[in-house]
């Protein structure tokens, strides 16, 4: 078996509300690598993400480190999270995201999720590390990404947006 | 036309199914200039037409006089500073920076002259949707160590051109990159799907 393939990749040839994968293989980690903008209009650069259809914020916790223009933050928070692009900003440059999500079907471990993010547009540039736990001990057997245009308001992605899932294997 | 090694001829199927696809490999046995990776435009593993992303690992070190050398990665041999904005989150021992630049390349931070003798600067750069209309994003992490000396970085850059990429080139910021540099460069396969 490759060390690496490609599960599926969505190329959106429209707006959607969101995007979905549920058939995720029998891997041992999972690799999402994204390029998106989201389909709102504010500056705020998040997705969310849930697992197994599990919609209940309070079961994500995030902690993260991130630069935005000259200022820097770490902090932690509940809900899921990882990086996009929204419309606000005026260069139509798509935000891009390495996701990884390790040894999703064990069932003895709460799921820890990091993410890379980058987004050098204007005026809105942002490069964060996100870490996000999902207190469960399930395998995961789906994945639905969401962007996010305030508190608890979600959207979903604009045309020409990008998702491929990856599976990872050692051997 | 020659199918690469991984498609079955009699059947056209893919016979191998991995999704990070080795390219090339560069490794300086004597200071050089410019390192150049092209596509190769023929159907083959070196044909980037069918990759979504790229992935440049970079092990390096410039002649930059100073700890530090700023490695630039250029685009079909765009030199021109204001197409290439970048987002930079770094920390070097003492705190932690952010800032916004452009530049006239993906800045990488290897060790410079006054580093000591055989540091090298790691980064991994990853290169999204490289075949498509869109701007092209990048995003890369980078350790560049001296003991005693030395950053940390997560950069993003927006190369501003809706441009297939079909050639990389990698400078030192001043003079040549320095002999034992090494660099290699992935393909990364999509998998259409209905």
């Amino acid at each position: 078996m490759a060390a690496i393939e490609a599960i599926a990749t969505t190329y959106l040839e429209s707006d959607v509300s969101s995007v979905t994968f549920s058939s995720l293989g029998s891997y041992e980690h999972l690799q999402l690598r994204i390029t998106t903008i989201g389909n709102a209009y504010n500056a705020l650069k998040n997705g969310i993400f849930y697992l197994n259809g599990d919609t209940t914020d309070s079961n994500y916790h995030r902690h993260y480190m991130q630069g935005g223009g000259s200022t820097t933050t770490a902090a932690a928070a509940t809900g899921s999270m990882w990086g996009l692009n929204s419309k606000a900003d005026s260069t139509p440059t798509y935000g891009a995201s390495v996701i990884d999500i390790l040894d999703y079907r064990n069932t003895n471990k709460n799921t820890t999720v990091t993410s890379s993010f980058g987004s050098a547009a204007t005026p809105n540039s942002y490069v964060e590390f996100v870490s996000c736990l999902w207190d469960n001990t399930a395998a995961i057997t789906s994945i639905q990404l969401l962007s996010q245009s305030g508190p608890q308001s979600y959207n979903g992605f604009t045309r020409g947006s990008s998702f491929t899932l990856y599976g990872l294997n050692s051997s | 036309m020659v199918l690469p090694a991984y498609i079955d001829e009699s059947t056209g199927e893919i016979t191998d199914g991995e999704a990070w696809v080795g390219i090339a490999t560069t490794t300086l046995g004597a200071d050089a200039a410019t390192v150049t990776f092209t596509s190769t435009n023929d159907g083959q593993v070196g044909d980037w037409s069918q990759y979504m992303d790229l992935v440049l690992v970079t092990y390096s070190r410039g002649e930059t006089v100073g700890l530090t050398d700023g490695n630039k990665v250029r685009f079909n041999n765009d030199t021109t500073g204001a197409n290439y904005q970048a987002q930079r989150l770094d920390a070097d021992g003492s705190g932690a920076y952010a800032g916004t630049y452009d530049t006239s390349g993906v800045w990488i931070s290897a060790p410079g002259t006054s580093a000591g003798a055989n540091e090298f600067g790691a980064s991994v750069q990853h290169i999204f949707d490289i075949n498509s209309g869109k701007y092209k994003s990048v995003v890369g992490s980078e350790a560049q160590d001296s003991n005693g000396d030395g950053t940390v970085a997560i950069r993003a850059t927006t190369w501003r051109s809706v441009a297939a990429i079909t050639e990389i080139d990698i400078v030192a910021g001043t003079g040549d990159l320095l002999a034992g540099s090494m660099f290699s460069l992935f393909g990364v396969l999509p998998r259409m799907v209905a």
